[in-house]
Formats: structure tokens, sequence, C-alpha cells
């Protein structure tokens, strides 16, 4: 007899874990099974969590109930809040990472996890009978049973690492790649391309001259990632700055000849946002200096990551080139910078609950889906997880939309657009970013969070607190007035120029020069309890403030998405035939019958499809929907 | 990324035949009809969403000049008891072309958006209004409307605009990625741009802007033909000159008579250009009311006009009502014609006095100075084109541009305000959409590419 699982993970990296913790934690028997159950949650690329757009993936993924913000919280060094020169809005949390105290973290987590089993087997196939998954295949095992599988396999799909023109299979350095399961999806009709990752190289700590470098420090008043993180207080742990000069890029330009990029041996395509040091010399060939970060990658480790300094030359230029830069001159790699080249799904070929739309029951998430980033990876495999768990519980799927959250903008342009370069998260990429910030993720999504049983009440009760104190006060301000008097008496020296008529407190602090501590008092008097309640939550007060000045911006935002809402809803049926609409223009009908979209909004984002191709199909549903 | 179709927004439309027929009804479907019909009509004579199925006789005028547009019939019909099953309301107006146009453009200008081939059926059938066997056919007619708008769309697109249109749009992209890459990439990454520089950047994209919709009046006059009115007082001479412009010139069509009112529209070419020749012809009467009826109705087509042909008459004395036109004609394009140059002068006839300057005297009678007011007016209309070459065509493109001109003036101000980028980029982000509207390109991704091949990413 062969065992059996509700829901079968593959991987334990940053996709995998969320998949498997959220799956369990659902009620699920859940088996992860991966090559070495030693490597759970490792950072393979740089030890940090968060940034700007990805800080807020990572606040969604914790108001959901996910464990990456508390892991982050847990284990970081530094914590900085990127932004914080520009408005409130955009402001976006990071830390450095202690990356093995962070993969420690996880490993105890996953292990303590009841509904969980790790296994240490490699997959080489997934079982389908009647285009549904009934399982996995593996070489030590045979065949393991399951109602759901999750591949996220991260790199290690026919991974292929470059120093130089010296290439090795695996998936990261010191791990073997992992074989046969490209070929096997690809029989089932997968469509499959290939892209590319780099890495820089790690440092000796020892071997580093800090003193030409110059320290740079966290917040003094740090931030955690979690709602539910109380007495905060990390270590404060500097990252060091230092150089390249011209030196360094005519070294890198006499090894080109050797870079397996610029000579045409990796065929992958890389992330433009995240280019290695020899792109950046050619690209911006007039820049003579680029800023590196030397950060430490654990407290007592002897390893440096160099964040900027990504590369795939052979190891002797990478010494020779690093040389150069004040503080390094002495340096000895630790082991040096590569490029990976590994396989990926068009992620197109998805639904928004990351279920694959060839075979039910199996789930893609994380670098599989051609994504990169550990925060993105997590947001995937959590969707996934609760997904594959909702639908074994008969439940309704989980679909956070563009409007609601980042997750939502990440996975709605994997499975609408696809991507062709690893994709990261940008703000850019969120239509609704007024909208969308990091202090109101829980206010956002703690509710499914909850819902779902991921979340905790503690934080589900305090967005909803948050939430109504945020509405109260709001109406407050605009319901207390002020005449011309009062206002110049008691606010004289805030106001830029005096009043010449009454106006709401509201009205007042929506001037650039008003803060809302400066109106607190005269609101005091008026709603005393409220402005109490104020007073002693900074959090809400933040809120408060920037909900005020810029309502005008909001409120259009919120317009926008009430009308895109209102095409997200109009659902179309999996089944839908698209060739019985007899005008639809023969691209449309392609596109339409390949992409299935599940909505009408989706479908128009999918690039190719034109007004009149979506008025069609609205007129077929509307018939659709009669004749069933 | 296709445009969204936008479902439940106010569309407007012209439902009867384009051109001169008779009376032309514009229709608007959507919770907006009312209040967007209302913010062109006098605050005294306004529909109520509770008036369903009455009509009411009131004036069309520009919100923002106050300038009447036409006396039009406007009728309520309440959701659920309308074609649409939306909120829908009806203008009737006058049969111009003129007209109907302004009335789209001041719709759209209002909030509304022109509706696509086909939409009012498409709704009407979403609402559950057409019955489902009907079905096909709705589609069969859009996609055949679709066709034919495709093929015209094709032909303008090859043209200017759409190189004018994708270059403004290109440069508002580039200016979003000024703005993005602060927002997508740390100080430590990035430089951000000074804010004079952005407001700089957003201002030559809005003279750009401007240039071409300041051009809109010229595109019509090429696809639709100039509004060229013969005014002046009674026995001026107008009838004649029209009749004798007519002989001179190659009638394209005899006298089209309007429907309610007695103007009579002639057009002719003249040097390639399409002139609709107006005269208010007809309107005589001693009774007052009606006197005065035909000035007002000289008066409207004025400040329609894109070239007016006023005639002084050099046989009887300079009057109020001269000068009363005279004060209208300010700031306007008019040529001033001295007419029955055959006969002699009055004794009162003294323009000079009243510093009008007779451009041209002409004689309908013995075609004196005939030849040289056709070339005349063709001179006047060519001076109109602001020598851009981008036509706009059509309401919806002149609304797209106008939105998109909206947008970039509050990215402006709020720019110069000191606004973070977050909130400038909402705006310049509207008005790249609505420039894309045109050139049918729209893909956030225009934005990160840009980003990429300017700045050096990558800590």
């Amino acid at each position: 007899m062969t065992d059996s699982y509700d829901i079968i993970v593959v991987g334990a990296g940053h996709a995998g874990i969320e998949a498997a913790l959220s799956s369990a934690r659902m009620g699920n028997s859940v088996a992860i099974i991966t090559m070495d159950t030693n490597a759970i949650g490792r950072m393979s690329c740089n030890p940090a969590i968060g940034g700007l757009a990805k800080g807020h993936l990572v606040r969604e993924i914790d108001a959901l109930g996910g464990e990456m913000g508390k892991a982050a919280d847990a284990t970081g060094i530094q914590f900085k809040m990127l932004n914080r020169s520009k408005g409130r809005a955009v402001w976006s949390p990071r830390c450095q990472s202690d990356k093995y105290a962070y993969a420690d973290y996880m490993d105890a987590v996953v292990n303590s996890e009841e509904n969980i089993t790790l296994i240490g087997d490699s997959v080489i196939g997934v079982s389908v009978l009647s285009k549904k998954v009934e399982g996995v295949y593996t070489t030590n095992r045979g065949t393991i049973a399951a109602k759901a599988v999750i591949l996220t396999c991260g790199t290690f799909l026919n991974g292929l690492m470059h120093t130089g023109l010296k290439s090795t299979s695996g998936g990261r350095v010191g791990e073997e790649k992992s074989g046969g399961l490209t070929e096997n999806l690809t029989e089932l009709g997968f469509k499959t391309g290939r892209l590319k990752t780099g890495t820089p190289p790690r440092l000796k700590k020892e071997t580093i001259n800090f003193d030409l470098t110059e320290p740079q420090y966290g917040d003094e008043e740090p931030r955690a990632f979690s709602f539910s993180t109380k007495n905060f207080n990390p270590p404060n742990i500097p990252a060091y700055i230092t150089h390249t000069n011209e030196k360094t890029h005519r070294i890198i330009e006499s090894g080109l000849d050797k870079s397996p990029m610029f000579t045409g041996l990796i065929k992958g395509i890389g992330p433009r946002y995240c280019p290695s040091i020899e792109d950046k010399i050619i690209r911006f060939s007039d820049k003579p200096s680029h800023q590196l970060f030397l950060e430490i990658e654990g407290i007592g480790r002897g390893d440096i990551y160099v964040n900027g300094f990504s590369t795939s030359l052979p190891e002797d230029v990478q010494t020779e080139a690093i040389r150069t830069v004040p503080g390094l001159e002495e340096v000895e790699l630790v082991r040096p910078g590569y490029a990976v080249e590994y396989d990926y799904f068009p992620p197109h070929q998805l639904y928004h609950t990351m279920e694959t739309k060839l075979v039910k029951s199996l789930y893609f998430a994380g670098q599989i889906n051609g994504t990169s980033g550990y925060e993105e990876a997590a947001a995937q495999g959590l969707v996934a997880g609760i997904n594959a768990a909702l639908k074994l519980l008969g439940k309704d799927k989980f679909h956070t939309d563009r409007a609601e959250s980042y997750i939502g903008v990440l996975v709605d342009d994997l499975v609408s657009k696809g991507t062709q370069e690893p994709y990261r998260m940008f703000t850019s990429r969120a239509e609704y970013r007024i909208l969308l910030r990091h202090d109101n993720a829980d206010i956002r999504l703690s509710e499914k969070g909850y819902n779902f049983g991921l979340a905790s009440k503690k934080v589900y009760d305090r967005a909803k607190y948050k939430k109504s104190l945020l509405e109260e006060s709001v109406s407050a301000l605009r319901a207390t007035h002020l005449s011309v008097k009062k206002i110049n008496e008691r606010l004289g020296h805030i106001i830029s120029r005096p009043a010449d008529k009454p106006s709401s407190l509201l009205q007042l602090l929506r001037r650039p020069e008003v803060k809302l501590l400066d109106i607190l008092p005269i609101f005091e008097i008026t709603s005393s309890a409220l402005a109490k309640k104020i007073q002693s939550d900074p959090e809400s007060a933040e809120q408060i403030e920037l909900e005020v000045k810029y309502e005008g911006y909001m409120k259009r935002q919120n317009e926008q998405v009430a009308r895109f809402r209102k095409m997200e809803h109009k659902n179309i049926p999996p089944t839908f035939d698209y060739s019985a609409i007899r005008s639809l223009s023969s691209e449309g009908r392609e596109k339409l019958s390949t992409m299935k979209p599940e909505s009408l909004g989706h479908a128009s984002r999918i690039s190719g499809i034109t007004p009149s191709d979506l008025s069609l199909v609205a007129i077929a549903l509307r018939a659709y929907d009669t004749r069933v | 990324m296709a445009i969204d179709p936008r479902e439940d927004d106010t569309i407007v439309a012209l439902s009867t035949p384009p051109g001169l027929g008779g009376i032309a009804v514009v229709r608007l479907s959507g919770t907006e009809s009312v209040s967007i019909t209302n913010k062109l009509l006098p605050s005294n004579k306004r529909i109520s969403a509770k008036s369903h199925g009455k009509a009411l006789v009131t004036t069309i005028s520009d919100p923002s000049t106050g300038d009447t547009i036409d006396e039009v019939v406007v009728t309520f019909f309440r959701a659920q008891h309308s074609y649409t099953t939306e909120d829908l309301v009806e203008i009737s107006c006058h049969g111009g072309e003129y007209v109907q146009s302004q009335i789209l453009y001041l719709s759209t200008n209002a909030g509304a958006r022109i509706a696509e081939p086909g939409e009012f059926t498409k709704r009407a059938f979403l609402g559950g209004r057409i019955d489902l066997s009907q079905a096909e056919a709705v589609a069969d007619l859009i996609s055949a409307k679709v066709k034919s708008a495709h093929r015209f769309s094709i032909l303008q697109m090859q043209g200017a605009l759409k190189e004018r249109t994708s270059s403004l749009r290109s440069k508002i992209v580039e200016l979003s990625a000024l703005i993005e890459a602060e927002l997508d990439f740390s100080d430590d990454e990035i430089t951000p741009t000074p804010k004079n520089v952005i407001a700089e950047k957003i201002d030559q994209v809005l003279i750009g802007i401007q240039q071409v919709s300041g051009n809109y009046g010229y595109g019509k006059i090429i696809r639709t033909g100039a509004i060229v009115p013969i005014i002046g007082k009674p026995n001026a001479g107008k009838s004649s000159l029209l009749n004798a412009l007519l002989a001179e010139e190659r009638a394209i069509v005899t006298e089209t008579p309007g429907t309610t009112t007695d103007i009579i529209e002639c057009p002719v070419d003249i040097e390639g250009f399409l002139v609709r020749l107006i005269d208010t012809a007809g309107i005589r009467s001693t009774s007052e009311s009606v006197e005065k009826l035909g000035v007002d109705k000289t008066f409207e087509q004025i400040r329609s006009a894109d070239l007016i042909l006023w005639l002084i008459d050099k046989s009887s004395p300079i009057e109020e009502d001269d000068l009363n036109i005279y004060a209208e004609l300010k700031n306007r394009n008019y040529i001033v014609l001295e007419s029955k140059s055959d006969l002699s002068r009055h004794k009162s006839f003294n323009p000079e006095r009243h510093d009008i300057k007779p451009d041209l005297a002409i004689s309908s009678q013995t075609g004196d100075g005939l030849h040289e007011l056709s070339s005349d007016i063709a001179t006047k209309l060519r001076s109109l084109d602001a020598g851009e070459d981008a036509l706009i065509t059509n309401a919806r493109q002149a609304a797209a541009f106008s939105k998109s001109e909206k947008a970039l003036k509050r990215a402006l101000s709020s720019t110069l305000d000191g606004a973070g980028n977050e909130f400038i980029s909402v705006d310049i982000r509207d008005a790249m959409i609505y420039l894309g509207e045109i050139t049918g390109e729209i893909t956030t991704d225009d934005v990160l590419n840009e980003i990429f091949s300017r700045f050096c990413i990558g800590k």
C-alpha cells in the first residue's frame, strides 16, 4: 500500500513553506517532499526580507495568517522603512536577515506542525488520472498518493549553474538539480520556458577592511512586519557601503570573453531590475562607479554578501575585480558568484487559485511560475495552499483582486499576462497603489485570514478596531466646525494664512502645514473619548491623517475600483465555448480559448483582446446565463 | 491590454443618422445621464430624475463660455422603463452637424463617454430589454459596425494623428518612468528628479496636447466642412450674395431647407474647402417679436461659425443693427463686405466713423469682387490651421485629448504644490490611458521598460 496524504507540497523553499503551513493549519494532512530535509527556508540570494512593494507582500502574507513576517521579525538583524523621505502611502518595510537563523526558525515551525510530514526524496513526475492529479512519483519511495499536489520547485528544474565557461548541473550551490519533472509535465501538455538569475560572490568577513567602508544602520525605531509581533526589539547591525571604480570596470571588461552571458552560453532570460555587474558596466558605461553593499549573512558567521555585484564571470576574474574595491583589497571569496538557468512554466497556464488549467488539483507556486524573490514566492505558496485546502473542504475559492492587495496584482499579472523575464513586484504594477498600503494590509485582508483559520483573532479584532476608529474619527472631524475667530486663536501660529471663513477640523487638517497632533487638543473639547483613543494609538493616528490629507485621491481611486470590480464580478464559466460566438475576431477567439479568463475583467487584461471582442463575449455570456 | 469597456459609466451617442436630416436625437444612458445633461442646461430649466417620460423645452449651452448651442427638447426615461434599462436622456436638437457634435463634445466634457458602436443595443440586451432570439443579430450588428469603423480608423491612424498622439504618449511614458522610478526603487538606487524638472516636462507635453486639440476646429472643417453664415441686416443682400456665390462656385447640392427654422444651407466647393454657406434669409417681418427672433438666430449663427461673411449695405446708412452685429463679431473670424458696389453710396454710410473697415467691395448684380471673395474665404479658412499635421476629426478623439489635458493640468498643479510622486502619478497615468485610447496602446509594462532603459537599477 502506498503512502497517502491530502496534499503534497514539492519543495521546502519560501513558497513550499507557506503552502504547506496554510493547508496543514486548515486541517489537511500534508507531506512536504524535498531533496534535502535540512534545507528548509533557505535564502539562496540576498539575506533580506521585504523592500519596496515586496514589504507590502510580506505584510499581506502576515495579515492572511502566513509565516514569513513572523520569521522575519524573529530573525532580522536590521530593520528599515524604505521610502521614508516620500509620502506615507509608498513606505515599505525591509529587513536584513540572519539567513541561518531564518532557516532554523522555519525548520522549527514546519517540524512542529502536527499535520506536516517531511519526506526526503526527489519527485520525478506527477500521477494524473482523467485530468486530475492522483499523487507524485518519487525516486526512492515510488508513488505517493494525494488529493492535491503543489509544485514549488524553485530553480531546481533542470538547473544549470554557470561560473565563467564552466557549468554544473544543480539548483543551488552544493545542491542537486531535479530532473525528469519538466519532461513529465511537458508530456502532460504543459508549455515550458527557460529563465536565468544570478547571485554575487560571498566574501570572507575576516579578509575585509571595514574601515574603508561606510556603515549603514537601520531605523532607530524599527517597525515589525507582523501585525502580531509585540515588544519588538531587534538588533541594528549595519551593512557597509563601498564602490567600484574604473579599475574594477576594466578588469570586468577584460573578462567578458569568458562570460557565459556575453558569449551566448546562457540562453535563459535574466531580470533587468537585477542586472549583473558586467551588464551594468556595459549598459551604463558612462557611470564611473557603482555602489556595493556588504551585508552580514548571519550573526557570528564569517560570510558576507556583496549586494550589487551579481556575476557569472570566471572565479579568477571575480577575485581580481573585487580586490580593486576599497576595503576589499585583500579579500578572499567563500564562493564565487554564479548564474543559474532553470525551467519554468509560463503562468498563463494557471487559474487565479494557482491551480493548473490542464490538471485538476495540481498547483504551481513560486519560481516555477517565472517569478523571482522570496516574498513573491511565499505569496503564491500561500494562495495555492489556501486554495488547495478550500477545494478539499468543498468551500469557495480564495481570490484577492488587484484592488484589494499586491498579492492580487501579482497573481493576476502572472495568470493574465504571463512573464518573459523573472517577475518581480513593483509598486507601479499596482494601479490602486494609494489604497494598498502596508499600514492597512490587516484592514484589507485579516478578515479573510481569520475566516480561513489562519490569522489570529487578536489581529483580526485589532484590524476591525482600527477600521472603525478611522471611520468614526473622519466623520467626527468632518462634523466639528470652528468659527473664524476660534481658528485664528487656536491655530494662528500654525496656519500659513489666517482663516477668513469657518471650517471643519477636517478641512483644516487638509492644509499641508496642519498636523493631526495640532488639532487634537481642539478635537478633545468636543470628542474627548475619541481624541484620547487616537492619542494612545500612533498607528491609527497616522492612518487618519493620511486618509484626510489625501481624501480626494482616495475617493478617485475608490471610484476607479468600483468600476474595475463591476467587470471582475462578471464571471465566465470554464466550459464557456468561444467558438460559438460567430462574430469574434480570430485572434480574440484563439486567445480567449487558450487563456480561459475567469471574468470579463480578466479577459480585458489579456493582450490582443479588443473592446468589441469583450462586448461580444458579454452578450454571449448573457445568452449563456439565460439558457442555463 | 484591451481598453476597459467600463460598462457602468454613462455613454452618449447620436441615435439618428449623422448629417443634416431634420431633427437629431442625442441619447445618454447610465447612472449619470441626468446629472451630465443638467450641467448643460440653465439652472431654472433642468430635468428631474422624477419626471419620467416628460418632455422639457430648454436650451443647451457650453458651461465654460455660457454660449447657447441650441434650443432642445429633453426627455428623461427612468431605469427599468427605458430602452437600455438604465437612466436614459434623449436630447432632440436641430439637425445641423455642428450642433450635434457640440452636444456630444460637451456631454463628454461633463463626464459621458462616446458609446462604442452598438453599445446602446448591447446595454438593452444585457438589461434584458431585447429578446434572446435577437442576440446573434445584435452581435452581427456590432461586428459589422466595428468593421466599417475599423476601416475608417485604420485610414486615420495611418495618418499624422496616430504618430503625433503616439509621440505625445511616449513623452508621458518617459515622464511616468521618472516619477515611478523613485517609488519603485530606493534612494540608494535612484537619484530623484527635481520637482521643477518634472513640472517642466509636464508642461511640455501639455503644450503638445494643446497644439493638437486646438486644431480640432480645423480638423472638423476638413472633415465636415466650414460653417460660413452670411449675416447682415434685412436687405443687405444676403440672399443675392448666396445665389451669386452658388453661380460663381460649384454648388455641391441644391438648397437644403432646414426643418424648424428658415435657415438655408448651401454647400459649395471653394478651392477645395467644403464651405457650408448659411443664409438667414426669410426672416422678414414687421412684428417686433419675430424680428427679435431673427436677430437672435443671427447671433447664434455667429457663435457657431468658422468664418462669417458680414454684409454692410453701401446704399443705406450704418444703423444700430449694424453696430450690434459688429459688437458681436469681436474676436471672431470674419470678412466685412461692402455690398451693392454697383449702387451709389448713401450719404450716411460711414463705416470709418465706427471703426469698421470693409475688406472687399462686391456686387452680386455685376459679379464685381466675387472672385476675390472666394479666394479671401479660402485664405481665411487656411489661416485657421494651426500648422499641426495631426488632425482630430471626431468628438471621441477630441474628448480623449481634452481628458488627457485635464489630467495633466491636475498633475502639474499637484507637482507645483509639492505633492508626492504617488499622487502625481495617479493623474499622469490617467493622461496616458486617455491618449492610449486613440492609439490603442495600453500597457503598464511600457513604464517599467522605460525605467529599466533609463536607470541603472539593482544595487
